[in-house]
Parts: C-alpha cells; structure tokens; sequence
C-alpha cells in the first residue's frame, strides 16, 4: 500500500504532489533500504522515519533530484524529477543540512537574494518577516560564521519559507533546534499544510511528529509501510 | 506566514545573482579600486616570476639533454621526437583527467546551497567559471606544451616555439570542451578513467615499442637518441584546424551548462574546495587526497582474505592489502611507473650518472607512496590506527611493507633490463634495489603521517599568498628522507657496479629511514 500523508479537507480531489511507486534509492546501483511507495497531496504532510542510515535522506535526495531512482519511479507535480527544470525548482523547496554559506554575504543578504532567485517582490520585506519568524532578526547582519551552530539552522530553514513553493521537503529540520523553535516549527509546518502546501520531511523527533500530527513512512532494510500517526511517535519514543 | 507568489519582472538572472554577491562580498572586504589594481599588478608579477623560472630550468633541462643526445648510442631506441611525442599526449592526458577531477565548471559550496535551487537560469550562474576556466586550460596547456618542446630540442625560434604555444592553445581548449560537454551529460568520470588509463598506457607503449624495435635492431632516421627535424612543418595548419574544431566544441560547451544538474555540481564543489585549500596550504598529500575525491566505490564485496587474521599484525597487514587491492589505479599504476623509468632511460642523459639516480628516486618514492595507501588512509582517520592493540611505532613498521614491497618491485622492473644488458651481476644489484625499494617504503610512511601545517601559527607572506610557517618543511617530510636513501644506491649507479659494500650501506640506511619512520612525535599539549 502506497503511504499517504494527512488528509486535509477536500485535498484527496487534487493531483499528488509526490508520487512514488516501487522506488528504490540509493548510490549507484547499491540500493539502501526495501522500495518505497508514496503520495503526498496538496495540504498534506508525511515524515519518514527510521533508524540512522536507514535510508531517510536518500529517499529525500531522490524526491528533490538530488539523486537517480535506482529503479523505480518518482513524480514531483506531476512530472518525472529533473531539478534542472525551473518549474521543478520554482515549486519545490529542499532544505538539507548542507552547512555552506558565502562568507562575504549577511544572513540577510542570503535570504534577500534567496528570495530575489525566485522573483518575489518586496523581498526584503518578506525576509525581515521570516527572520522575525525565526528568531534571528538580530543577526541580519551578521555573516552567517559568526552565528551559532542553531543559529545557523534557523537560516537554513528560513530559506525554505522565503521562497514561493508547493512541496517542502526537509531532512531531519528539528536538528540543533531548542524546544521552543521545535514547537515553532511544528507550527510552521501545520500553517504550511493548512494553506495547501505539501511537507515531506525525515525526521527523529517524536514530539515534532505528534505537534504536526503527520502519518509517516517507515523506511528499513527489509520492508517500507506506512505507520498513523501516533503509532509513528511511539515508534520514534520506543528508539523504533 | 504569507503565502509568496514569483514575479518574472522581479526574477534575478545567473549572471545578476553571481554579480551581486560578488558586490556585497567586495563591498565586505573594503576592497577599493587601488586594491584590486594592486592585486592584478601582483598576480601580474608573481606569473611574470613563476615564467622566468620556468624558462629558466627549461633551459637548463635543455642543454643537458640535447648535448647529450648528440652522440649516437645504439641502445637508444626511443628518439628525442618519440620521447616529445609522448609527453605531449601526457600532457593532454593530465588536462583532461584534471579537468574531470574539477568539474571542470561550477561554483562553490555556497553556491551550490544556495543558488543553484533558487530559480536563476544555471547557464549564467556558470558563465563565469566557464570563461575562466576556459582561460586556464588555454594558457595552461600552451605553456606546458611549449615547456615541453623546449626542453626536448625543438629550436628555440618565434616560429617553431609560437607554433607549439597556438597548438598548446587550442588543444587544451579543444580538450577542456570536451570534458566540459562530457560533464553536462554526466559523463565527467568516463573521461578521467580513460585519460588515467592513457596516461598509465603511454609509458607501457614506449617499453613495448623499445622492445619491438630494439629486438629487430631497426636504426631508422631519428633514432640513436638525436633529435629528428624540428617539428615546425606544418604546425599552423595543426594549430589552425584545432582551433577551429575547439571553437565548435567550445560553442557546444557552452550551450550545455545549463544541463549540468546539482548533484554534479555539488560534487565538483567538493573537489575543488578541497583541492583550493590543500593548493594554498602547499599539502600534497591533501591535493592528491581531494583529486581521488569520487573514487571509491560505495559497496564491496567481502573479502576472504580475513579468514588470515590471526592477531593485530596480521590484521593490519591484511587491511593493507585490502586497501591496495581496492585501489582502482594501482594496477595500472605500478606498471606505468616501472614502463616510465624505462622509457626515461632512452633520454641519453638519463640513461646513467645523476640523470638515472633523479629518475630511480623520483619512480621509487613515487611507486612507494603509491603503496603507502593504508598510511594515508590511516592519518585521515587516526582511530584506524587506535582500534588495534599495537603500539605506534609498530604499527607504523608494518604499514611499511606495502610501500616498501611496491617500490622495490618498481625499481627491480625500472633497472633489471639495464643491469642485465650490461652484464652486471644480478644479486647484489636485486638485493640493492629491494633495499632501497624499503627506503623508500619507510620514507612514504614519513610522508604519509606528517602532520599537517600549522594554520593557528603566524602566516608568512609569500608571492603564492599567506602560508603557515613550516609548510615547505611539511611537504618535505617524507621526500627529505628518500634523499638519505638514495645515496648508497647513486653511488653504485655512478660506479655502474653493485658492490657488496654498498648493499650493507643500503641495508643500513634502509633500517634507519624505518626507525626514523616509525618515530612518532610527542603529542602538543599547547
């Protein structure tokens, strides 16, 4: 059975946003966990959960055409994934913890130009409101080395929201957060869902999970499925 | 939160989005007009430095091999325009694996965080490394090639030598295209296996042509080691068609950067910032460490060859093996290093004396760090080391056989059809070589565990930038060790005859480069 996300009202009428069908992900052609099947709608969530090295974020390096299917299929707004494609990159925001910042640049800077990539208009305005959002309007003008370690993941984060998007994926967000940013983000991601945005995210946080109250896939050498909601979070709490 | 939507009159370009942190960082920097003028200027003088230098030991290089090359020696087989011949097919070779290594487009990691998944078109946010690496490697193989047929005998006239500079020229911008298309379709790392190879396979060509020619006493015009006609005929019509053909490719280049995919160009980001940093730290070990970057495959077969482990020796004598093994290069490696020993000796000033003693060194250390692989693998990761209950000092000797073993099968290969075409007797000179084979070993093993430099330590300012004090030593360490080595072994090169009094003194040195290897320094507690 193909694992879908959380059903918001009237969502199952729209096309998927993410459909994966018999998927297998991995480098080259060693595969690193069981095929995944999957579709996530528009105002829908999904997390994918795991043990380390389970597979998690190959499955989303794959989604995001980061990397090949090893075999398999997997759709993104109802085309094959080519992250090549404008309409690709204009629709899906991708926030792994790819730590790399340009020295010379502010946090602000980043996010500006960020947003400016995209074509949104005010973008500075829109910026001052998401660093606001993420706790680090202080450090506008700061260079992002010189920001502490969650500091520099609010950033990461915040480029993920600066930006127009129907899919959001994030590989393990709740990564060097303080509670309060978790619940934050909890948050965040329900807003996200609540206005029609699809968030595909991998994470180890049980309480991240029962906040957004999304389902999950359970990606594992042997079989992938998909788990409810709150059997997900016990799963997660009981070390999987 | 808002919901965005994009406007395509708000939309930045590549080319903007590239210019405006280039801007901002500019602006950061407080870096004015004089600056960047004086930058230019500096960069101007360092390159202006770096030629005459060049141009220098060229010349060097020059009068020693063409003044010996003017007798005739009938064991010569291999002409000086064979010899040219090969080197310049070396050198496109190492253009083309260098330029795979490297992209040979992209951007930085920032870059690739940042830029690459916003909209911006790809193929203007790539523009500029595309010029600029296209300018490298026209200039960059041009003087190479040129350096190339200077020191081999082509005379030194506007005519013959611009000639050599525009075929330089355009082959490398022919060569770089290409790798650059290869690169959009994925294809990158097919291109750098296959000059690898061909870099590999020249030397063991110039050995099969030795023997095939050699054995049939064949003497045709050019042979004997004398430089043949110089090669000037004919090279603007060279020069003119591959210009054209690199234009084209160039063209074809261009119009493809917009297909190179982010994990490509995450991938590139990677080498070349580690190959940048290790470029400015003067670490050589570090550059090869980021130039094999991709290498390795990520999944492996078991090995049987653990059923052998029957305690911590064998056990890192066994991880050794496996390391090599799973070395793709190193088959090809080994044979290449010994092929090109023997070819260098065609070159009548390398055939004996201190031409052959730099050639023995050069292939030994270089067969032996070839073998060092678990050494270095080790000083990546020291716990490698830490997880077997032996002390440092032994486990430093053991990592020693490998590099040891490869160097003196290298060195027996590059210097047996010497020995025995002289008639010399083959014992003490077998033993000789083995010997200095375990120098050399030893000295690899130095160099595979030195420490690297010191960046917290005061920077001095050099023509290549800031570099930490005692970078040179560093990349010394290892090197500086292999010139102790190599002294027995050049005086029975010198003397053409392996006395047993050199083979103790080999021994000797061979056992004490092992013991200076193997010491291990004090840790820093400040």
């Amino acid at each position: 059975m193909a694992a879908e996300g959380t059903q918001p009202r009237g969502s199952g009428t729209h096309p998927a946003v993410v459909t994966a069908t018999s998927l297998v992900v991995g480098y080259g052609d060693v595969q690193v966990c069981a095929p995944v099947d999957l579709s996530l709608r528009p105002g829908q969530s999904l997390a994918v959960i795991g043990s380390n090295g389970s597979g998690k974020s190959t499955v989303l390096r794959t989604v995001l055409g980061l990397l090949a299917p090893v075999s398999g299929r997997v759709e993104v707004l109802g085309r094959a994934v080519d992250e090549r494609d404008r309409r690709f990159r204009a629709g899906v925001a991708g926030v792994l913890d790819a730590d790399a910042y340009f020295p010379g640049l502010t946090t602000r800077e980043h996010l500006v130009l960020t947003a400016r990539g995209f074509g949104i208009p005010e973008a500075g305005r829109v910026v001052d409101e998401v660093l606001e959002v993420f706790g680090i309007s202080h450090q506008s003008d700061t260079v992002p080395e010189a920001l502490s370690s969650g500091q520099r993941r609010r950033l990461l984060l915040a480029a993920g929201f600066v930006r127009p998007r129907e899919l959001l994926v994030l590989d393990e967000p709740e990564q060097r957060l303080d509670v309060r940013m978790r619940r934050d983000l909890a948050g965040l991601l329900r807003e996200e869902t609540a206005r029609g945005g699809a968030v595909l995210y991998a994470t180890h946080d049980e309480t991240l999970l029962r906040e957004t109250g999304s389902p999950a896939l359970l990606v594992g050498d042997d079989v992938s499925r998909l788990v409810a909601p709150g059997e997900a979070a016990d799963l997660l709490a009981a070390g999987l | 939160m808002r919901t965005l939507t994009a406007d395509s009159e708000e939309q930045l370009t590549g080319r903007e989005i590239r210019r405006l942190t280039a801007r901002a960082a500019a602006a950061r920097s407080g870096r004015g007009g004089v600056e960047v003028l004086s930058s230019v200027a500096y960069a101007v003088v360092c390159v202006a430095v770096t030629v005459g230098l060049v141009v220098g030991i060229a010349d060097a290089v020059r009068g020693v091999v063409t003044l010996s090359s003017d007798a005739q020696d009938p064991d010569v087989v291999l002409s000086l325009d064979a010899v040219r011949a090969m080197l310049w097919t070396v050198v496109g070779a190492l253009s083309v694996s260098l330029a795979a290594r490297l992209g040979p487009v992209g951007v930085s990691d920032a870059g690739v965080r940042w830029w690459v998944p916003t909209g911006v078109d790809r193929s203007g946010l790539l523009v500029g490394s595309w010029w600029s690496t296209l300018a490298t490697w026209t200039v960059g193989t041009s003087v190479a090639a040129t350096t190339v047929a200077g020191v081999t005998g082509v005379p030194v006239t506007a005519a013959a030598l611009g000639g050599v500079a525009l075929v330089g020229a355009a082959a490398g911008a022919l060569l770089v295209a290409a790798v650059g298309v290869l690169q959009a379709h994925g294809l990158a790392r097919a291109a750098r296996r296959a000059a690898d190879g061909l870099v590999a396979l020249v030397p063991v060509l110039g050995v099969l042509w030795i023997v095939v020619v050699g054995s049939g006493r064949w003497s045709g015009p050019g042979d004997g080691g004398v430089a043949g006609p110089a090669p000037t005929s004919g090279l603007w019509l060279v020069a003119v068609v591959l210009a054209v053909a690199a234009l084209v490719v160039v063209l074809v280049w261009r119009r493809s950067l917009g297909r190179l995919s982010a994990s490509v160009l995450a991938e590139r980001a990677g080498t070349a910032q580690h190959a940048g940093a290790a470029t400015l730290s003067l670490d050589t070990r570090e550059l090869a460490r980021a130039l094999g970057r991709g290498r390795a495959e990520r999944a492996r077969r078991p090995s049987r060859r653990l059923r052998v482990v029957r305690g911590p020796r064998t056990a890192l004598l066994v991880a050794e093996a496996l390391a090599l093994a799973r070395t793709p290069g190193l088959l090809l490696a080994v044979p290449a290093l010994a092929c090109s020993a023997v070819v260098a000796q065609q070159v009548p000033a390398l055939r004996d004396g201190a031409g052959l003693v730099v050639v023995t060194a050069v292939v030994g250390l270089r067969a032996a760090q070839t073998g060092a692989r678990g050494a270095s693998e080790a000083d990546v990761s020291p716990a490698l080391d830490a997880m077997l209950p032996l002390g440092s000092r032994t486990t430093r000797v053991l990592r020693t056989v490998f590099p040891a073993v490869v160097s003196g099968v290298v060195l027996l290969a590059a210097l047996a059809p010497a020995v025995v075409a002289a008639g010399a007797p083959l014992g003490p000179w077998v033993l000789l070589l083995l010997l200095a084979g375990a120098g050399f070993g030893a000295a690899a093993v130095r160099g595979a565990y030195r420490r690297p430099p010191d960046w917290s330590a005061p920077l001095l300012a050099t023509p290549a930038g800031a570099l930490p004090t005692g970078a040179v030593s560093s990349a010394l360490r290892g090197p500086d060790l292999a010139l102790v080595v190599v002294v027995p072994l050049a005086v029975a090169i010198v003397v053409g005859a392996a006395s047993w009094g050199v083979v103790v003194a080999q021994a000797v040195v061979a056992v004490g480069a092992v013991v200076v290897a193997s010491w291990v320094p004090a840790p820093d507690h400040g």
